[in-house]
Parts: structure tokens; sequence; C-alpha cells
């Protein structure tokens, strides 16, 4: 024993009488210092007597606890500060990364493969929602968490959580702003009704971000271009114009419209410049661009000269021949020589468009419009061309001109004869395909399954085309096989809804076959239709008039 | 020679008269009270069964039945000690009748806890009460705490198990992020009461501390401080295991929360854990092993012995001696022992032959079913064409069936809507089946809503009388929540949630013996639709989300009838 316990003090000493409370208190009291004593000899003695072999099995859990522990308080205390910034990084790190892989092709596909890449999206998306955990207040954070939202369906979310970023008539946030121009052009393009002023503002404020979509800055500058702002405008274009040269020829066509030649001259010799010479994918693409530029700034031969190198180049590419095919329609179109009632043209344009490209249906418009000027009515016209394919050979303009005036003429086996021949030297020409398809349904008796399968033909060629899907309707609905030409005109008016005359075929097929209800569909469908024309003529005619009053 | 051959003729005499009072005790007193609680025992024990939280619970019992048999001196006890015995036998039978008055299986399982107690207090006379009480704890193990307080403490431990695995993947470098109890790592989201919820559980690892100290007849400051190292170490294997995900899946691109790689985990994971439980109890016993008696001793030196030694586990030679004393001379008082057990038990038994009828007839059918509902089954229930492409000013989107594991508290099956309402999702769901009113707001919890504000929701005089609660919730984005859930039940009935100032106090405390606050009797079908917004809502939007709330409740409501039907 270390400390000697001192006697306990004896109350009943003197002349007090024995109090048994106190008494019984005191048995029981112990002065501080001997409880201290008593505490140092329990302290020795518990450690003489233990094992602290066993005592120590208590260290590896200890070690475990105090590591993870540390770990919790270094990760738990560390500065708010530093770690949002950490996150931040990572987040944008990220968001860099899944950008790129959404603009550049070769990364999309190995997205398409790569399951780390696969959801970057959202991996992006949770670094940001622990910026937004860390620090509320984080712009970048909550528009990045918000526009992450539309993709999981809650775009009202969305809006409201950009407008309190982007508030109106305040500004905020330009990405924000931009964001909320983006929406609300989309409403409009689904037919909402968006306030025009809000749209102009979220733009101007939206267009000051570096990285504005080139969209927003077309839509931009076109706002501005009617507002006679046309240099701001400009600027708006040429910045859309980095992202996407093609933008560049909207720029082209504002200065045309505003004759402005030396200006457009400029800007498509601009673009010229940045898309020549540019190999890879979109080779074929620039050239095209390259040749739009030229066409815009009047400069055919340019684009003739552009193009027919690239058909050189790439002979089996389908756009640039249709690209030249359509530059030689304009250099016809250019040709024609207006004198004292006459009209002169060179049809050897046209021939060669057609034989570049036998499936160009706008070959067809120009076909229309010679058609129109009345030069097949003459038997001296008529001549000239029989000559000119006597003379020249082949020409498959003069033939389609030769069998179109003897259809005019009621001479259908004639016209049939020139379009068999046009279709034996070029049996692509879906011209020719259609309309002697049409043909064969009028003869007597008529050939409707040879025309059956010429329509198929064309259809077979150029499978979005309405006008063949409307052929083929008729064709079907002379066979009597009236559920397959409803098929078909349902077809023609898929890829364009405001054909009246299919409607009105369609709508006699549902009657005879009593189906009253889809009758009456297309019916007010196409009162709809009338009344939209309606209006979209008086509108014309009204801005004409104002034109015209403006001249005066 | 004479004294002694008259002595042990008595002896022998005692002998017999001791094991048919053994016998007797036995019958009545365990064997015939058990037998009337069986019916509710295999309720208790099916919904045990559907945890995998509780589905420890046959090793406690079964280590209990195993020390009992091998440890305890079976003998009859003191006349004191039996008189004792007598009483908590009565206390345990009836608690066993007001647990099957009150439909309350756990009421009955911690009746058969006690009358177990009971029994061994007369039975092993020759071990402490002590012993047999710590031994009869393994019993009380395998019972889950009332009011859904397991539940509170096993989402507590979660909570502070994800925090601090959020702290430590922080420090590491790992880019993670906490909502509610789910741990998001990259595009893989753990909800922690997923993983750390299993047969490895927080009361898998309390049920083995009690074991422990059962088994090695550790003194009552050591068993406590065994028990109370239990949730650390519970948290411990939490957070290992939180990690072990999270890094497998960051680093190595595995994810250890399905298949082959959870079950590993899992192993491991307990492995480990009880291995800390075994080292930290091994410290302790050698930190409060009793110090080696000396001869000078100071009084502290005295308490810490008496405290460390606590309590002896076999009776001491005097007591068995005055107990073969007490036989000896008054016979007569031992033999009114069982007698006074005869009528109760034998009233037990009765009871329990109707508890048994109740069970197996009228509850399947109306209370508390037996029947599973199959995929089938819920196939039948409302899904893709119960409501048209526009249903009041909102526009369905999509329908989706989802089968979550079982005990899930959002239900076993959920059929879920999603409708579009002028840009936000709306989400209306059908989730089945809930055995009576279900504290909804839990998962959204867990999910990392905070509640804001909880409130009943009046209903139409029209619609008639029935419950529905709205809750207002946000979350730590700014979002704002809005939740309107009500219940029907398997006759297609609106369900009537008492409050607090309808029911009584008694009907109260009838609850909660229940073993949840709510009405855990009967089937039924949650319909619940969530509204979310930037904003907070209007007064105007409140009430319209209500009416739609009204809508879609009892359009749910009604095409449930047939699939009803096939499930009844």
């Amino acid at each position: 024993m270390l400390f000697k316990k001192r006697n306990a003090i004896d109350l009943n000493d003197g002349p007090h009488e024995p109090n048994r409370v106190s008494t019984w208190f005191h048995s029981i009291w112990i002065s501080p210092v001997d409880l201290a004593g008593e505490f140092l000899d329990l302290c020795a003695f518990w450690r003489r007597t233990r094992n602290w072999r066993n005592i120590s099995a208590l260290l590896p859990v200890i070690l475990l606890a105090v590591t993870l522990s540390s770990l919790v308080a270094l990760g738990k205390l560390s500065d708010p500060i530093v770690k949002t910034m950490w996150y931040e990084q990572r987040a944008s790190k990220e968001l860099a990364l899944a950008t790129s892989q959404r603009t550049d092709t070769e990364s999309a596909e190995q997205a398409a493969s790569d399951q780390s890449l696969k959801r970057l999206p959202e991996v992006v998306d949770m670094l940001f929602r622990r910026v937004l955990q860390l620090n509320q207040n984080n712009t970048f954070a909550r528009f990045y968490v918000a526009d992450q939202m539309t993709r999981y369906g809650s775009l009202g979310i969305a809006r409201q959580i950009m407008e309190s970023l982007a508030p109106t008539p305040r500004g905020g946030f330009p990405k924000a702003h931009a964001w909320l121009a983006a929406d609300l052009i989309e409403r409009g393009q689904k037919g909402e009704a968006i306030d025009f002023e809000t749209l102009k503002h979220h733009l101007k404020r939206g267009t000051a971000a570096e990285d504005t979509s080139p969209v927003l800055l077309l839509v931009y500058s076109q706002l501005l271009q009617q507002e006679n702002k046309t240099a701001e405008a400009q600027e708006f274009l040429k910045r859309a114009a980095k992202f996407d040269p093609k933008l560049l020829l909207s720029a082209i066509a504002v200065y045309t419209e505003h004759s402005q030649p030396v200006q457009a001259r400029a800007t498509a010799d601009l673009l010229v410049e940045r898309v020549k010479d540019k190999k890879g994918e979109k080779a074929e693409d620039n050239m095209v661009l390259a040749a739009q530029a030229y066409v815009l700034t009047n400069r055919i031969d340019n684009a003739l000269e552009v193009l027919q190198a690239g058909v050189k180049q790439v002979p089996q590419s389908l756009k640039l021949t249709r690209a030249l095919s359509d530059a030689f329609r304009l250099k016809f179109q250019a040709s024609w020589v207006r004198s004292n009632n006459e009209v002169q043209v060179n049809l050897d344009f046209l021939d060669a468009a057609v034989a570049l490209d036998p499936t160009n249906i706008a070959i067809q418009g120009d076909l229309s419009a010679l058609a129109q000027l009345g030069i097949m009515k003459s038997d001296e016209t008529i001549n000239a061309l029989r000559v000119q394919i006597a003379t020249k050979g082949s020409s498959f303009v003069a033939r389609l001109l030769l069998a179109e005036s003897s259809f005019r003429r009621g001479d259908v086996a004639g016209a049939i004869n020139d379009y068999e021949v046009i279709l034996a030297e070029l049996p692509r020409m879906t011209i020719a395909l259609n309309n002697l398809a049409m043909l064969y349904t009028k003869v007597v008796p008529p050939r409707l399954d040879e025309s059956l399968k010429l329509i198929d033909r064309a259809i077979g060629i150029s499978p979005s085309l309405s006008e063949f899907h409307d052929s083929r309707g008729d064709i079907l609905a002379a066979l009597k096989r009236k559920e397959e030409s409803i098929a078909s005109y349902e077809l023609a008016l898929e890829t364009s809804t405001q054909r009246i005359r299919t409607r009105e075929k369609l709508i006699a097929i549902y009657e005879e076959l009593s189906q009253n209800d889809q009758a009456q569909l297309h019916r007010d469908k196409l009162v709809e239709i009338q009344q939209l024309l309606e209006e979209q003529r008086a509108k014309r005619e009204g801005v004409e008039e104002q034109e015209k009053q403006a001249l005066k | 020679m004479g004294n002694f051959e008259s002595e042990t003729m008595n002896r022998d005499m005692l002998d017999r008269a001791e094991k048919k009072i053994l016998q007797t005790w036995l019958l009545l007193g365990l064997v015939l009270p058990l037998l009337s609680m069986v019916p509710f025992l295999y309720l208790q024990a099916r919904r045990l069964i559907d945890q995998p939280r509780s589905l420890f619970f046959p090793l406690p019992i079964a280590a209990g039945i195993w020390l009992l048999y091998r440890t305890c001196d079976y003998r009859p006890a003191s006349l004191l000690r039996a008189r004792v015995a007598v009483f908590v036998e009565w206390g345990g039978m009836g608690l066993a009748v007001l647990g099957i008055y009150i439909v309350s299986p756990w009421v009955v399982q911690v009746a058969s806890v006690v009358v177990t107690f009971a029994w061994s207090l007369g039975a092993f006379g020759g071990s402490k009460w002590t012993r047999i009480l710590a031994i009869c704890s393994l019993f009380a193990a395998a019972v889950p705490l009332p009011s859904g307080l397991d539940m509170q403490i096993t989402s507590g431990l979660q909570t502070i198990s994800s925090w601090a695995c959020n702290g430590i993947l922080d420090a590491i470098g790992v880019p993670n992020i906490l909502e509610g109890n789910v741990l998001q790592i990259q595009d893989k989201k753990t909800a922690v009461s997923d993983v750390c919820n299993g047969v490895d559980s927080f009361y898998a690892l309390m049920a083995v501390g009690f074991s422990i100290v059962v088994f090695r007849r550790c003194s009552l400051l050591v068993s406590l401080a065994t028990l109370a190292i239990i949730p650390l170490c519970s948290v411990l294997g939490n957070v290992i295991r939180l990690l072990a995900i999270a890094i497998g899946f960051d680093y190595f691109g595995f994810d250890l929360s399905l298949g082959w790689g959870y079950i590993t985990t899992l192993i491991l994971v307990f492995g480990i854990t009880l291995t800390c439980v075994l080292l930290l109890h091994v410290s302790i016993v050698a930190i409060l092993d009793p110090m080696t008696a000396q001869e000078e001793q100071n009084n502290l030196i005295k308490l810490v012995q008496w405290a460390t030694t606590w309590p002896q586990a076999t009776e001491s030679k005097e007591t068995l001696d005055r107990t073969w004393a007490e036989m000896n001379s008054q016979p007569s008082n031992w033999r009114s022992i069982p007698v006074l057990l005869g009528l109760p038990s034998l009233g037990c038994v009765v009871f329990g032959s109707i508890s048994a009828f109740l069970v197996f007839s009228i509850f399947e059918g109306n209370h508390v079913s037996l029947k599973v509902i199959s995929e089938d089954q819920a196939a039948a229930f409302p899904s893709q064409d119960a409501f048209p492409e526009q249903f009041g000013s909102l526009r369905k989107i999509s329908f989706s069936p989802i089968t979550q594991p079982a005990a899930n508290i959002l239900g076993r099956y959920t059929h879920l809507w999603k409708f579009d309402d002028r840009g936000n999702q709306v989400f209306a769901r059908l989730d089945f089946p809930f055995q009576g009113w279900s504290p909804l707001w839990e998962g959204y919890w867990a999910s990392g809503w905070k509640i804001i504000e909880t409130k009943p929701v009046e209903i139409p005089a029209e619609l008639g009388s029935w419950t529905v609660e709205e809750f207002k919730m946000q979350n730590q984005y700014g979002l704002f929540g809005f939740v309107l859930y009500a219940f029907f039940d398997e006759n297609g009935v609106p369900m009537l949630r008492a409050t607090p100032s309808e029911s009584s106090s008694r009907s109260n405390i009838f609850k909660r013996l229940q073993n949840d606050p709510t009405e855990k009797v009967s089937r039924c079908y949650q319909v619940q639709v969530f509204f979310e917004s930037g904003r907070d809502l209007s007064e105007l939007e409140i009430e319209r989300n209500r009416k739609f709330f009204f809508g879609v409740f009892e359009r749910i409501r009604k095409q449930s009838e047939t699939a009803l039907k096939k499930v009844n």
C-alpha cells in the first residue's frame, strides 16, 4: 500500500451526544487524498496482474479504426473551398472529354464501344452535383445540373432553375440565357406562343458567351437583320461560321439580298479559302460549299470548275454529281435569252445536267418552265428538236420535250415511244420512269402491271419522293387494290403533308370503302391546309403590296 | 449404518419426487404454454425470415437451448426461487394471452422468452438465476426491437457509415456524392441500406456478441463492454464494405454490390468484423480480468474485484444444501408449485387453440395474409392502359413495372406511370403489398430529400372518409418535392389511419405492442403521386395536385378490384 489511510475523525469525542446519521456518513467517508492513494494502489495492482499479450490484441483494431477515423477527419475537415475547386476541375476535365466525344465522330464511335466513355455524362453530372452540394451558389454547377435534368425529362424544373440563373429583364449567367433562348426557339418551332422580346433578351445575353451554339448566333443574326442591323448581323454570322463554315452561306445571302455584292463576294472567297484543300470525310461537303458560295455570287463557271474537279476525284460521289447537275441547271437557266418575243436557250447544259444525274427530280421544274413558255406548241420548234436529234445524236432533253409535246397533243403512243428510248439509254431516269408509268395507265387496254413495275423502280431509286408514291397510289387504285393505294397515298402525304390532290384522292377512296371516320379526318386536315395556304397567300400579297407602297 | 440407510432411502425418495416435480414443471411450465403460442410464433418466424437483417434468429435460439442443456444444473430450485418462477410464468402467460388477443406475433415471441426464462429459473436450480438470465438473453436477442426501433438503429448506423465513407473517399481522391443514404461513384449508385442490411447486419453481430459472452460465462461488466463495442464494429464493417465497393468500381470497374462480388465481400467483411469483435473481446476480458486476491486490500480494489466477478455462474454449496433441506422438510410446498401453474397452462392451451384457428382461418383471408403475391398476380394490377394518353392536364409518358427485393420499404412490386406536366415529370405509383400504413417519407429521406412539412389532407365529402397524407420536401440542390399518398385494403376499400387525437391511449399501447406504430395487420396497397419543382409550390398548384391525386387514386383503386379478387 503506497499511502496509509488516515484515521477517521471521531465526532463522538467531546461533550456532544452521538449522532447516528453523522456516524454512518463518516464511516464511509474518505478523504480525497486517501481516495487518490487507493486509486493509485488500484492502478499499480491492476498493472501488475494484467495479461498484456491479450490486451495487445486491441492494437490491430485500434490501428484500423484510427486509420479510418483519420481519413474521415481528413476528408471531412479539409477546406470546402479546396474541395469544391478539386471537384470543379474534375468536372471540367470530364466535361471537356464528354464535349469532344460529342463533336468528334471518331470519339463517338469509340464511345459506343467503350463503357467508360458511355457513362461520361452521368459522371459529369455526379461531379457537378457534388460541387453544388459543397457550394450551392456555384452558378456553373447549377447550370449544368439543370441542363442534365432535361435528360431525365424534368424540363420544367430545368427551365425554372435557368430562369433563376438568367432572370428577365436583368442579365445573368450567359450560358443560362443561351439555354433559355434555345428552349424558346424549340418551343416556337413546336407551335407554342413565345414572347419575342424575351427571346431577343436571352439571345442578346446568351450570345455573349464565347462558345455559344452557332444555331443561336445564326438566329440572332437573322433577328438583327430583320431590324436592319446588317453589320451586327454579319458579325454574328461570321462568329457562327467559325464553328460551321456552312453558315457563311447565310451571310453571303444576306449581303446579296441587301445589294452588297462586294461584301458578298469577299465572304464567299473567305468561305472558299476556309474550306479549300481540306481533305478527309468532309472534302466532298466542302467542295459543294465552295460551289454554293460561287453560285450565290453569280460565279457559276467557278462553281462548275470546282465541282467538275471534285467529280473527277470522286466519281462515285452522289453529292458532287447532284451538285454538278444542279450547277448545269443554273447554267442552263442563265443561258435564257429573251428578244422580240422569242426565247433562246442552250439545251446542252440541261442535257449535261440530265446525263450527270438522271435521278435529279429538279430537272422536271426546268422542263415545266420550258413547256410553260409554249415552245412545244409550234411545229417549227418540234421539227427543230427532231433535227437536233437526227443531226447531233442523242439529246435527252429534246426527247423529253418531244415526249411531253406528243402527250399534250394526245399522241400517247408517241410519248411512250420517246420515254422508252430515253429509258433505254438512261434506265435510272426517274422522271421518265414516272411519266411512262402514268402513260401506261392511259393506253387502251391499260398496261397496269408494267406501269406498277416502272413506278416501283422509280421508288427504289428515290424512295422519299412523294410524287412517285402518289403515282403508285393512282396505279394501285386503277388495279382496284384500294387498301394498298391508301397506303401509298398516306406515304406520299407523310413526306409532303400539303399535297391537296393526293388528299382528295385519299378521301374518295376512304369514302368508297365506307371508312367515313378516316375520310372526315382527312377532310378536316384538307380544310386546315387550305386555310393555311390562303393565309400564306394573303400574307405574301400583303408583303408585296407593302413593298410596292414603299417603292412608290 | 441404520441412519445412513434411512438417509439414503430418504434421498432416493426425494430424487424420485424431484424427477416428478421437474417433469410436471416441464409440461406445465414450458411445453403447454409454448404449444399454445406455436401459431403466432410461426407467423413471427415468417416475418423474421422475410427480412434479411433478422435471418440470423435461429442462431441465438439454438445457442441458448444448447447452453441450457449442457451447462446448467437440472434440479429443482429453492422454494423462494420456484415461487418467483411461477410468478414470472404467470406474467409470461398473461403476455401470451395479450399477444393473441391483440394479434401481435411479436408480443407472443416476447411471452415465449419470458415463459422459457421462468421455466429455466425453476428447472435449473443448480445454476444461478443470473446465469439463467444470461442464457435467456440469447432468446431475447432473436426478438426484434419494438416500434421500428430496430430499423431506426440500423438506419442510424448506416447513416454514420455512409457519412464516414464519403469522408474517406474524399480524402483518398475518389470522386463521390452522398445523397441521403445513397452513395454514388461515377455512374454507380449504391443504396447503403441494400448492401449493409444483410444477414451480417448489426443485429446478427449483436447475437454473436451475446453468444460469446454467455458461452464464455463472462461477468456482467465484461459482457456489457463486449456488447458496447458491437455498434462500433458494425460501423467499421459497413465502412469497409462501402469502401470496397467504391474502390472496386472506381479503380477496377468491378461491381461488388452484385452477384459473386457481393457474396465474396459479404463473407470477407463479416470475417473482418467478427475478428475485430473477437480481438476486442479478448482485450476487454484481459483488461477487466478479476484481480488476484491479496491479503491487504483497499476498498476500491474490493469494489473493482466485485464488479469484475459478478455474477457467479453456479449456486453456492450452502444454497443447494438449503434447497435440499427445504424439500426434505416441506415437500407439500413443492408439490403445490406445479398445481399453481396447472390452471393457467390449461387456459393458455385453450386460448392457443383459438389463436390457431384465428391464424389459419380468419387471418389468412382478412388480417395477416400468409399468401405471397406472385409476379403473375402482380401483373394483373393496373398497368400500361390504366390511364389514357391525356389524363386531366397531364400527358402520360410511360409505364414501367418494377420488382424489388422482398421486404423493401417501397413494397415488393411497383407499377410506375410517368406523366408530363408542362415539362415537369410527375410520377404516379402503386406500391404493394404493405402490412398497414408505412412511413412513406423514409424512402425519400434515404434518397436525399429533407421533409419540410407533413400533414393529412382534407378529403372532399363526396369521396367519403379515408386518409390521405401529403408532405413537402426539399433536396440539397434546392429542388422541391411534393408527395401525396393513401392506401386501400385487400377489399379495395380506402383506408383510414387513426390520428393521435382519435385513437385512445389503449389502442396506442396495443399498436406499440404490435411492434409497429401503425396497424400491421391488414395487407394493403399504397398509391402515391410525386411532383417535383424548381420552386416552392403555390397553394393553387398544391390544390391542383391534390385533385390529380384523387383522380389517380380512384382510378387505380377501381381498376385493382379484379386483381384483388385473384390475390384474395
